[in-house]
């Protein structure tokens, strides 16, 4: 029992950091399962994140206001840049959503007097624990659960695969669409939220395309048919590097070799290893399909 | 009348200058099986997108009962009850027949979002009842002890009878055929007859666009032929098999 804890304590900041990129792991889920590869998640979390520093320590309010207002914040404004930005195709998506990305960093690089410029913040309050991460983890996991199980993720299924088909069969695709990315852009500012009330400080560098690429990268190793996949690919991605502390210079080099060793070897994610042992056909020809298919 | 009449009237439709289809109009009455005929290129499968939405008509209108279906999107067009296959077959592949066709009845469904996610009991009824609907549409286009397959693995008749089960299942008032026959053997195309005039006896007009006279003959209650985007030739099968338009166009000129 005092090892557990001994393991626990040593370690949390790390299970804190799972916790953290699994959740913004869901938030890329939701998007991915309509074929939106969006680089929107490091805009989002910059939001969430000034929002809500900006709501404790400036306003002195509680850390569960600013953390929902945080994350009310990016999804509004996921919804205005969704509206637009949804009706490109592709490749367009993925740029605009950098570019707004890039928007709100260059905001809080020149916004002194809100974001703390380049220096950032610091004295950030560490509110967050790690039960509220577990709890909105979870809340994330019933939500796509749900869906997944629901004719709403029928329809986001067949969206993914073919959405002339899905509008012939009276599915508003841009709705769905218009919905997934609200949602993700709420979870991206909520995570945004814990994340600078998790470290003391937060700056413009913290959340721009590096931080974006990352998000999608969690869903996509871990497995997008899988439930579990984005944990699966937020842990793998958050741990490795520490595992691999032991040679610094090599450590980026091998992650970066391991990414691509599962992507070449697992299309379908890492998960994908369990459709062999139940003996289902492998999906690994759907997600390759999926980082081909143009929204 | 399950059934909705289809008005077309002066439709057109060019693609950076080529005419596809230029002023074609016509009526499928509510309730009949109107088959669209003519030669390759002759603006059938065009006239077809722009009836379900696809495309979008440069000028004309186009009328299901007294709504106009001109210029709004084609899930709205779903919604009014115009459903439609596809002349290459567009299941998804590695899902199940059953969940194909239950997409079908995506209009079916009433739980709201907040209904679903809360697992309220009715909504759990509501997927239940549909899920017998869909299986009892897949025995009447014969293909019930398919419903677990993967849709990909299935012959080339059995999906379109899927393709059809899927438009089926969103209780159409209007059904959209795409080339059905086509890449079907003889054996198939016949008993493709049998399920077209056996949905049209359940009172849902059905609009048919076909390369394939004898079944078009076989099944519709009035035909209209284009060639080169214009209409040739209207009337019954029988009328429309001798008049000289027609007989020109799929056989050449006498003299030629």
């Amino acid at each position: 029992m005092n090892a557990v804890l001994q393991f626990l304590a040593s370690y949390s900041n790390i299970i804190d950091l799972c916790l953290l990129n699994s959740l913004i792991g869901y938030a890329l889920f939701l998007s991915l399962s309509a074929n939106m590869f969006s680089l929107a998640t490091g805009g989002f979390m910059a939001l969430g994140a000034y929002c809500s520093v900006y709501m404790t320590m400036e306003l002195g309010l509680p850390f569960s206001i600013a953390t929902v207002a945080g994350a009310a914040l990016a999804g509004v404004s996921a919804a205005l840049i969704g509206a637009p930005v949804l009706r490109l195709r592709g490749d367009y998506f993925m740029l605009a959503t950098f570019a707004f990305t890039e928007v709100v960093r260059v905001i809080a690089l020149n916004w002194d007097s809100v974001t703390g410029g380049a220096l950032g913040i610091v004295n950030i309050p560490r509110d967050t624990q790690t039960w509220h991460l577990a709890l909105v983890l979870i809340a994330a996991i019933y939500l796509v659960h749900t869906l997944r199980g629901s004719y709403f993720g029928r329809a986001i299924a067949a969206i993914k695969q073919d959405e002339v088909v899905a509008g012939t069969m009276a599915i508003d695709v841009f709705k769905y669409r218009l919905l997934l990315f609200v949602a993700n852009g709420f979870a991206c500012g909520a995570a945004g939220a814990f994340a600078a009330h998790l470290n003391y400080f937060i700056g413009p560098g913290d959340f721009g395309l590096l931080r974006s690429v990352d998000a999608l990268s969690y869903p996509i190793l871990g497995g997008l048919n899988a439930l579990f996949g984005p944990i699966v690919g937020a842990v793998f991605t958050t741990v490795l590097p520490e595992v691999l502390r032991f040679s610094n210079q090599l450590r980026e080099i091998l992650m970066g070799g391991l990414v691509v060793a599962i992507v070449l070897y697992l299309p379908g994610g890492a998960l994908s290893v369990l459709d062999f042992k139940i003996g289902r056909p492998r999906n690994g020809k759907a997600v390759a399909e999926t980082l081909r298919a143009k929204p | 009348m399950i059934g909705a009449a289809l008005q077309v009237d002066q439709i057109a439709k060019r693609f950076q200058g080529v005419v596809a289809v230029s002023n074609i109009s016509f009526v499928a009455k509510a309730g009949e099986v109107t088959g669209l005929i003519g030669p390759n290129g002759s603006g059938k499968t065009t006239t077809m997108n722009m009836i379900s939405g696809l495309y979008a008509a440069d000028s004309g209108r186009i009328l299901l009962d007294d709504r106009e279906l001109t210029k709004i999107e084609p899930h709205r067009i779903a919604a009014l009850g115009v459903a439609r296959t596809f002349q290459n077959i567009r299941l998804l592949p590695d899902q199940s027949v059953l969940s194909n066709v239950l997409l079908g009845a995506h209009r079916s469904h009433h739980a709201n979002l907040a209904e679903v996610l809360a697992r309220l009991r009715r909504v759990g009824v509501e997927e239940r009842a549909l899920n017998e609907r869909c299986r009892t549409l897949l025995d009447e286009v014969h293909i019930g002890h398919l419903a677990a397959t993967a849709a990909g693995n299935l012959s080339y008749g059995d999906r379109r009878r899927v393709e059809i089960a899927r438009a089926l299942a969103s209780s159409p008032r209007l059904l959209l055929l795409d080339e059905p026959a086509a890449g079907m053997n003889h054996g198939e195309k016949a008993r493709l007859a049998d399920l077209i005039l056996q949905i049209r006896r359940s009172g849902i007009t059905i609009l048919l666009v076909e390369h394939d006279i004898d079944l078009v003959s076989k099944v519709s209650d009035h035909v209209v032929v284009l060639n080169f985007g214009r209409e040739i030739a209207e009337g019954t099968p029988a009328e429309v098999r001798s008049a000289p338009p027609v007989i020109e166009a799929y056989l050449g000129r006498e003299d030629a």
